[in-house]
């Protein structure tokens, strides 16, 4: 093996160890194997419901719903930040466009109007956090806010009878419903954005090492702001879909959204440390809660061991995450056949 | 040096205005420093005063000249709560009392303290309470008792491990039971006079942890007296959940045709999943109501039967059973059956 | 010696307070001049860096890179005007491959109404990292590879090479600590490295504990210690002994400039 010395020349490694490719491979892949294990355990034990076209489809539904929630807190978690206001941006959205439409307005200016709300409360997260206040308690603080003023805005009642947007939240195209379409355009958008894009690039360098990313000439607190204005578009949107999906805008912001949504982002394996993630995963999060749901549903057992079982996989999947990566790390750092330590 | 004020401006936001008399006059720039403080100190002793001021918070205070009597609702978010406390405030106007309204905020620890605090300060006269969690009303139903202040509890004596009447206390209970069992021969009624064919229900019902759910489930139980299919049950707050329980029940039992609904929520899921699905059920029972939305369903023809709590017809009678204890507070209470309305 | 210095500090002084951070210390770094500036902790030694980087501006004396006068407002200012820093925490993005880490900041894009969009060519940017990789002769793991599995050694060699690459004609390299986590092998490494930008014209400034280092690599040796430049000279015509003398203190040079 030659050595540095004088020669300033690193032994090329084009190829990872063996063993370090599986380790990689599981820890990429686990969740899609976890989730196929799941169907085949629910294919017999809820049988013979459950494997069946119409169940997937009812699965692939309900996590398109919550999936778009989870796109927006993963993506905010990615670029550095977690951003708690998303419930109450869905609630302003939702009843914002309600409101338009109850009162005799087309529908694409509701639509619109709930997007644009979106925007304008990831500016205003953005605006705070850069002038260095603590994003989390920010995001806590503009969820109470935006709590209140969908209950204000609605006068405290529901908006209902939104039959007009039954082509958003119910009907079916090609027998797939409509909120499954807007989840895949949703993250097929903001996957290419994040792989392909100059933007993308920076947002998770942003995330992932600010410091560095400042020092290389880059405008950090820009990303920061862009990065809450996605979560914001995307809780409206997930308002959007939502309010659509059961003809009714409600204003009551239910935090238990932000749970489900960062369980899927963290099955996903997303590290909260931010810098990195795959969103096709975090759609595979919420499709391996929306089959354990549908599973237990079917097989009349209680709702609570429905969230003991997510409460444990995900606990799994941290142990999984975690220990791949340090096998990871070990082998690269050891376990080459007759390499020795100090390789430059 | 000697400073003799006047105030500017009285209220909340008074300022006073400082002149400072002697040789040592201070600077300009301390002057201004002082003042700015000052202000400061005004504008958030100002706020204080408004927030505590506004109406739908937690603690809302309104002293009369004979005491104030509390209402304390399980949610101020819930329309027909506010309206009750609305009902109680104009009462005791009428009568020289203040008002104070205490949100449960659907936080059971948070209502006892905040109730337990009022009663031993002496900040209440009397107290008329909504529970989130009736049980856990028994500390301050003995804290109400040592302080002579009489309540209006929403509950029953057996919530408490009590029997029959109790000093200082008027009991407005919902029989649950009745409820549910009205809500199951409205059912067979149904069933019945359409003459439907092959009947097989979906039961939706509450959270478990909700007061009287199970109570009322019983209740349904007794008054299908066994002669009804019930092909599964769910659980759900919320009409998300509960619509796409729904759309899921319907693929594993395609020829359920009867809703049975303990909530709005559910009834509200369960009409959108039917409707998705193309299917139309033979009959809707809803036990809820005190809703718009589902009045208006239920006019429509699209919920058959609405078996709901009417709280107007109760709320006069506890009342007076309550100005009556005010003046001997160690007297025993009424015990009132709330009663309940059965609609189509 | 070459006619204009590279980079020059004229009386430079940093007050905090009353506390004297740099005391009238003057400098001239030449270009392809690597110059070795030592000191005991607290001897100034990473104000000094931060008043050459724009990270801190001087109390009173002037600053000049190429012969113009400067004065920066903060790093972004001096990396216009040619003068790179690589951080002793290095400040590379783990998640991202070399490549990225590379270019970050200078992206390529794609031609035409993609790049409009904003996607980046992939392609291009390997290819540049490569290339900016071969220009220092080294081999190191494929640009692909995260940086998180690099070792220490090639994780520095990396943050080296982006600070080159953004160099331009002439530019100015300080350096911080770049050896303090790696190992005997790996400093060889960075040693060459040294050499070869230097041979291409860079002005060169390192920071460092590491005698050895400091002696292998500079063609002059500048000692701070309590913020006054104690010595100045042609590292051949010094010796450990005397160095460690200005450092602790024990001495100054008798004609220092």
């Amino acid at each position: 093996m030659t050595h540095t010395g004088s020669v300033p020349e690193v032994r090329a490694e084009n190829q990872l160890p063996p063993r370090v490719t599986v380790l990689i491979v599981i820890r990429d892949q686990g969740l899609f194997v976890l989730w196929a294990l799941l169907v085949v355990i629910f294919a017999i034990a809820a049988r013979p419901h459950f494997l069946t076209t119409a169940t997937g489809i009812s699965i692939l539904n309900t996590a398109a719903i919550s999936s778009i929630f989870a796109a927006g807190l993963g993506i905010g978690v990615m670029t550095g930040v977690l951003d708690l206001s998303v419930p109450g941006t869905a609630a302003v959205a939702a009843v914002a466009m309600g409101m338009i439409i109850r009162d005799g307005g087309p529908v694409w200016i509701g639509l619109v109007v709930g997007v644009l709300v979106g925007v304008a409360v990831g500016l205003i997260n953005g605006w705070i956090t850069v002038r260095g206040f603590d994003p989390l308690i920010a995001t806590i603080g503009m969820l109470s806010v935006l709590s209140g003023l969908a209950l204000v805005l609605s006068g405290g009642l529901d908006i209902a009878g939104l039959s007009s947007l039954d082509f958003l939240g119910t009907n079916r195209y090609l027998g797939i419903p409509g909120p499954v379409y807007v989840s895949i355009a949703v993250f097929a958008l903001l996957t290419v954005m994040l792989k392909f894009t100059r933007a993308g690039m920076r947002l998770l360098a942003v995330g992932g090492n600010g410091e560095a990313a400042r020092r290389v000439g880059i405008k950090v607190n820009n990303y920061r702001v862009l990065g809450f204005v996605i979560s914001g578009v995307c809780a409206a949107i997930g308002g959007i879909v939502n309010a659509s999906y059961i003809a009714i805008a409600s204003p009551t912001a239910s935090t238990s959204v932000i749970f489900q949504a960062l369980t899927a982002v963290a099955l996903a394996g997303v590290p909260f440390t931010g810098g990195r993630g795959s969103l096709p995963k975090v759609f595979v999060g919420g499709v391996v809660l929306a089959t354990i749901n549908a599973g237990l549903l079917i097989m009349g057992v209680q709702t609570y061991w429905a969230t003991i079982a997510t409460g444990v996989l995900l606990i799994g999947a941290l142990v999984v995450d975690r220990s791949t990566n340090t096998s990871i790390s070990k082998l690269l750092v050891t376990g080459r056949a007759g390499a020795g330590k100090d390789q430059a | 040096m000697r400073s003799k004020g006047s105030p500017i401006q009285f209220g909340p936001g008074a300022v006073w205005r400082t002149e400072i008399v002697g040789d040592d006059a201070p600077k300009e720039k301390d002057m201004l420093l002082r003042k700015t403080f000052a202000v400061a100190a005004a504008i958030s002793l100002g706020a204080f005063g408004l927030t505590s001021c506004s109406s739908g918070d937690n603690a809302t205070a309104d002293g009369g000249k004979h005491g104030t009597i509390a209402f304390s609702p399980l949610s101020a978010k819930i329309p027909l709560l506010t309206s009750l406390g609305d009902f109680i405030k104009k009462n005791a106007a009428g009568r020289g009392y203040g008002y104070a309204m205490v949100d449960g905020d659907a936080d059971a620890t948070k209502q006892v303290q905040q109730i337990t605090q009022g009663i031993d300060n002496h900040s209440y006269k009397a107290a008329w309470i909504v529970p989130v969690a009736a049980q856990a009303m028994t500390p301050v139903i003995e804290s109400a008792q040592r302080a002579k202040v009489p309540l209006v509890l929403q509950a029953s004596p057996e919530d408490f491990g009590l029997k029959g009447e109790q000093p200082g206390v008027v009991f407005m209970s919902p029989d649950f039971a009745a409820f549910g069992k009205a809500i199951g021969e409205a059912a067979l009624k149904c069933i019945d006079s359409k003459a439907v064919a092959n009947p097989e229900a979906l039961l939706l019902k509450l959270n478990d942890t909700t007061a009287g759910s199970g109570d009322i489930a019983a209740g349904v139980n007794t008054g299908l007296d066994s002669k009804l299919k019930i092909d599964a049950t769910s659980q759900a707050v919320d009409v998300s959940t509960a619509q796409t329980k729904v759309s899921q029940l319907l693929i594993a039992h395609p020829n359920a045709n009867v809703i049975i609904a303990l909530n709005n929520e559910n009834a509200e899921g369960a009409l959108n999943a039917y409707k998705a699905a193309g299917k139309t059920p033979a009959c809707v029972i809803v036990g809820g109501g005190n809703d718009p939305n589902v009045e208006t369903l239920q006019k429509s023809g699209a919920i058959t039967t609405l078996v709901s709590w009417d709280f107007q017809a109760g709320l006069q009678a506890a009342w007076d059973a309550l100005v009556a204890l005010v003046n001997s507070p160690t007297e025993n209470g009424k015990i009132i059956s709330q009663p309940f309305r059965v609609v189509g | 010696m070459t006619r204009s210095a590279a980079l020059e500090l004229d009386h430079v002084c940093v007050h905090y307070g009353f506390l004297k951070a740099l005391d009238d210390v003057s400098i001239k770094v030449a270009p392809g001049e690597v110059v070795a500036l030592l000191g005991d902790n607290g001897a100034g030694k990473s104000t000094l860096l931060k008043v050459m980087s724009g990270a801190h501006r001087p109390t009173s004396g002037t600053l000049h890179v190429k012969g113009e006068t400067r004065s920066f407002r903060s790093p972004r200012d001096a990396a216009a005007a040619g003068v790179q820093m690589v951080y002793q925490d290095l400040a590379l993005v783990d998640a991202m491959e070399i490549s990225s880490n590379l270019t970050l900041g200078r992206e390529p894009m794609k031609p035409g109404i993609l790049g409009q969009l904003g996607f980046v060519d992939r392609r291009a940017m390997r290819r540049e990292a490569q290339a900016e990789l071969d220009a220092l002769g080294v081999r190191t793991a494929p640009v692909t590879r995260p940086v998180e599995m690099l070792s220490g050694g090639q994780r520095q060699v990396v943050a080296i090479a982006r600070a080159a690459a953004r160099l331009g004609e002439q530019g100015v390299l300080l350096m911080d600590e770049p050896t303090a986590a790696l190992g005997h092998e790996q400093t060889e490494l960075v040693e060459s490295l040294i050499a070869k930008l230097a041979s291409r014209g860079v002005a060169i400034v390192v920071v460092t504990h590491n005698l050895p280092l400091a002696g292998a690599v500079s063609d002059r040796t500048i000692v701070l210690n309590r913020g006054r430049k104690v010595a100045d000279v042609p590292t051949r015509d010094t010796d450990k002994d005397r160095i460690v003398g200005w450092i602790t203190g024990a001495s100054v040079q008798e004609d220092i400039a």
